[in-house]
């Protein structure tokens, strides 16, 4: 279970990154790409430093390992 | 105002198709076979000259009224009420009039013009407009001599534009034009564009457009047309007399001081197009050229 749980994460986080290549490839950026793409990146920077500072209070509030196991 | 909704709009590929269509049939009988059929190519053409989409014509809007973003037009200005609508043309004239909406539409035919809008800011789009020339509006009031300056008055009503409620810039909006300039059949009062009403981030329910000038010269939500002796001060005049002149005419050989004006990025082309040369007054130089013969265009840009 563990095993393909690893490289099922990594493939989901990539999906910004294809929404946005898509975007550029298919003229979907927008009036303004420069500003489309800088705050695409920015914004999912963001959620995922969020997301993997989230994980050690996670740990401690559910008292689980299961967040640090990697 | 009515909401148009997305599948309303005509695809912008088919508008173009029906366009080159139009453009064919003067062309030569010939060239219909292949223009007709559906979805022919328009790779082949300018892009600079495509017609800019619905979306972007109606969401990337410089309205100060309802705030300094692009997008702020868009999303405040959805609830703004444009009837009734009254317009009084006054000043310098015999007998002022004023005008409601309703008798506007019913006096003037609105055709369709397709310009290109350069902004100031450096960008441009090609916007299928729908209007009448000015001069056929001042043709209802009778000038007096001293008639030498138009000024155009837009609304101002801070309950429902928010961006007035700031002192971005001295309101109500004004801009002005030399009368030649608006007596020129170019100069267009504008009461829709891609054959519906204007929506209001647009300018609704009427605007002038002045294709050879930074779209700051083309006032939007206009109420008032004055008659005037003196040259007006224009608001963009008054909030920065170094960075905005009155003429504000088009021009790639005049920078702004704090950027150059000698190309343009085309609203719709893909991040990889480059920008393009912007071209001596939009590209209309063979109609307005001969309104400043003589005139030095740095000193009186």
């Amino acid at each position: 279970m563990k095993k393909y749980l690893k490289p099922c994460v990594f493939i989901f986080s990539l999906i910004p990154l294809l929404i946005i290549t898509y975007k550029i490839f298919f003229n979907q950026l927008g009036p303004e790409p420069v500003k489309e793409i800088t705050h695409h990146t920015g914004e999912w920077t963001l959620i995922f430093i969020v997301l993997t500072l989230s994980m050690t209070p996670l740990k401690r509030i559910t008292k689980s390992n299961i967040w640090i196991s990697f | 105002m009515k909401k148009i909704k997305y599948s309303e709009i005509t695809p912008e590929k088919i508008y173009n198709n029906r366009r080159s269509f139009i453009k064919s049939i003067s062309i030569g009988a010939s060239s219909i076979a292949l223009s007709s059929l559906p979805f022919t190519s328009t790779a082949a053409s300018d892009k600079k000259n495509n017609i800019t989409s619905y979306k972007d014509i109606t969401t990337y809007n410089n309205y100060y009224e309802f705030g300094t973003s692009k997008g702020d037009p868009y999303k405040n200005s959805q609830n703004f009420k444009t009837n009734p609508w009254n317009i009084s043309i006054e000043g310098e004239v015999e007998k002022p009039i004023s005008l409601s909406m309703e008798e506007i539409t019913e006096m003037f035919l609105s055709e369709e013009r397709v310009y290109r809008l350069r902004c100031v800011e450096g960008w441009s789009m090609v916007i299928p407009w729908m209007g009448f020339s000015l001069s056929e509006l001042l043709s209802k009031v009778v000038l007096t001599s001293k008639a030498k300056f138009v000024e155009f008055e837009s609304v101002y009503d801070p309950d429902q534009m928010k961006g007035q409620r700031y002192p971005v810039l001295k309101w109500p909006y004004v801009e002005g034009l030399r009368i030649d300039e608006a007596m020129h059949p170019l100069t267009t009062i504008v009461t829709g564009l891609y054959n519906k009403e204007l929506p209001n981030q647009n300018g609704a329910p009427l605007r002038i457009f002045i294709p050879w000038k930074y779209g700051f010269k083309s006032a939007k939500a206009i109420v008032k047309i004055k008659l005037v002796e003196k040259m007006p001060t224009s608001s963009w005049m008054r909030a920065s007399p170094r960075e905005y002149g009155f003429y504000s005419n088009v021009n790639p050989n005049v920078d702004h001081p704090r950027w150059s004006q000698a190309t343009e990025r085309v609203i719709g082309n893909d991040i990889f197009a480059p920008r393009v040369k912007t071209l001596m007054f939009n590209g209309y130089e063979e109609e307005v050229a001969n309104l400043y013969t003589g005139m030095d265009l740095k000193k009186y840009f």
